[in-house]
């Protein structure tokens, strides 16, 4: 699978983990922050999408630290998963 | 002391969230009955929306447009639910016993509270007093009402946001499909109070009073909320006139009375006729033909009370026997799983 691939599977997964009823995946900028800005998402929405990563792709964010960088928007969350063969 | 019921606002299947009768009933076919949903994005922020559970936005929209149409605004909310937030709670625990517990989402955790309504409200209107939550079955609404005034009596609130919310699951629909409650076969809702077969059909709806201690131009006085556990056949007809008594009232005085049928032969005449019998000439107004069954269904007949002591006219189609009187004082009686429940309200 391709990043863009990657980026498009996960754009669906979490418009269905977020009940993001009005959104389509063309509306997610693929490198806009999830937080605040973008989706305008909270620290709800973030439990909700490590616990995407642990049950859709068996990826364990470990370090509570490192979850504002891997959650920073769906490519860097792309990566992460890339980076951690799971793609 | 006296209590009045200053705005009202009733989510059910029928169309009532515009706030007076409509004019031709939904009639439909089946075992149960769905809430009628006005456009949850006009009242609910998005944000918030998108995370609640069909209860909560039937509670959310109810109390919005309660709060909104009152002269004053509450200070503090009861909510009474007889279920509570069963579609929420059947999600968690079925996500608890399938998969691992350290993966559970949030989300359905948060909501399955029974409490979660009376927050998410809270939330939703920055009303930060005094909130609580009455699990109570079929007395629910009405230890939430009692509550309420005695919050005003001592003084606590000047004026109380008081709801009943309970929805529709196929879970709780099969919890008490044992237990004769439900029709074996699809029936039109319309026909319902023929109770030509046993079972009534299930409900859902959401209905919000805001209850002050000063009238508003309506005055309409919430007299008495009172409940009894131990239904006994026989027994109901002395309960009431006590209660009658205790605010100083005759049979004579009521005019319209409120019953919850719902179409179940076993038990509708069992239930109603001896409250029936002790108002001979008061008009009898039934809903859980328009409402369905549900625990705090009796906020669909204070809501209707409230309109008719407002000057609309009870609708041909909740007209169970007609009567005479002027609608002055009104009085719904429910017998539910074994527990009797009574509301009297009167034009002050």
């Amino acid at each position: 699978m391709t990043q863009e691939e990657l980026i498009e599977q996960l754009k669906e997964q979490i418009i269905k983990a977020l009940s993001l009823e009005d959104i389509t995946p063309a509306d997610i900028d693929a490198d806009a922050p999830l937080f605040g800005e973008g989706l305008g998402l909270d620290s709800i929405d973030a439990i909700e999408l490590i616990l995407l990563l642990e049950k859709e792709y068996s990826i364990k964010v470990e370090d509570p630290r490192q979850r504002r960088e891997i959650l920073a928007s769906v490519r860097t969350m792309a990566k992460f998963i890339e980076d951690n063969g799971k793609a | 002391m006296a209590f009045y019921i200053i705005s009202s606002a009733l989510l059910c299947p029928q169309k009532t969230f515009e706030g007076t009768f409509p004019e031709e009933p939904i009639s439909t076919e089946g075992l149960y009955l769905r809430c009628a949903e006005p456009d949850y994005k006009q009242i609910i922020p998005p944000v918030r929306l998108r995370r609640m559970s069909h209860i909560l936005k039937m509670g959310l929209a109810a109390s919005y447009l309660c709060i909104n149409q009152s002269e004053v605004r509450p200070d503090s909310i009861i909510v009474g639910t007889g279920q509570g937030c069963t579609i929420d709670l059947e999600g968690f625990m079925r996500s608890c016993s399938e998969g691992p517990e350290e993966l559970l989402s949030p989300i359905p955790f948060i909501n399955s509270g029974h409490n979660t309504l009376a927050g998410q409200i809270a939330m939703n209107s920055q009303i930060k007093g005094y909130n609580m939550t009455y699990l109570q079955e079929a007395a629910s609404l009405e230890s939430a009402l009692s509550d309420a005034m005695l919050l005003l009596e001592e003084g606590t609130s000047t004026c109380t946001l008081v709801g009943a919310i309970d929805e529709y699951s196929p879970l709780s629909f099969d919890v008490f499909k044992p237990h004769n409650c439900w029709r074996e076969e699809p029936v039109n809702n319309l026909s319902l109070l023929k109770a030509d077969k046993s079972g009534s059909i299930m409900g859902e709806g959401a209905g919000f009073f805001c209850i002050s201690n000063q009238p508003d131009k309506q005055n309409i006085e919430l007299v008495a909320a009172d409940s009894k556990m131990n239904f006994k056949l026989g027994a109901s007809k002395e309960w009431v006139n006590n209660l009658l008594a205790q605010h100083q009232l005759t049979t004579d005085d009521i005019d319209y009375l409120f019953v919850g049928r719902k179409g179940d032969q076993l038990t509708d005449d069992a239930s109603y006729t001896e409250i029936e019998n002790l108002f001979p000439s008061a008009t009898i107004a039934a809903y859980k033909h328009l409402s369905g069954q549900y625990p705090t269904a009796q906020a669909v007949a204070l809501w209707m009370a409230v309109k008719v002591l407002s000057g609309h006219d009870l609708p041909a189609y909740a007209t169970y026997r007609a009567g005479a009187k002027t609608p002055k004082t009104i009085l719904l009686y429910n017998n539910d799983l074994n527990s009797e429940s009574v509301i009297i309200v009167k034009k002050g």
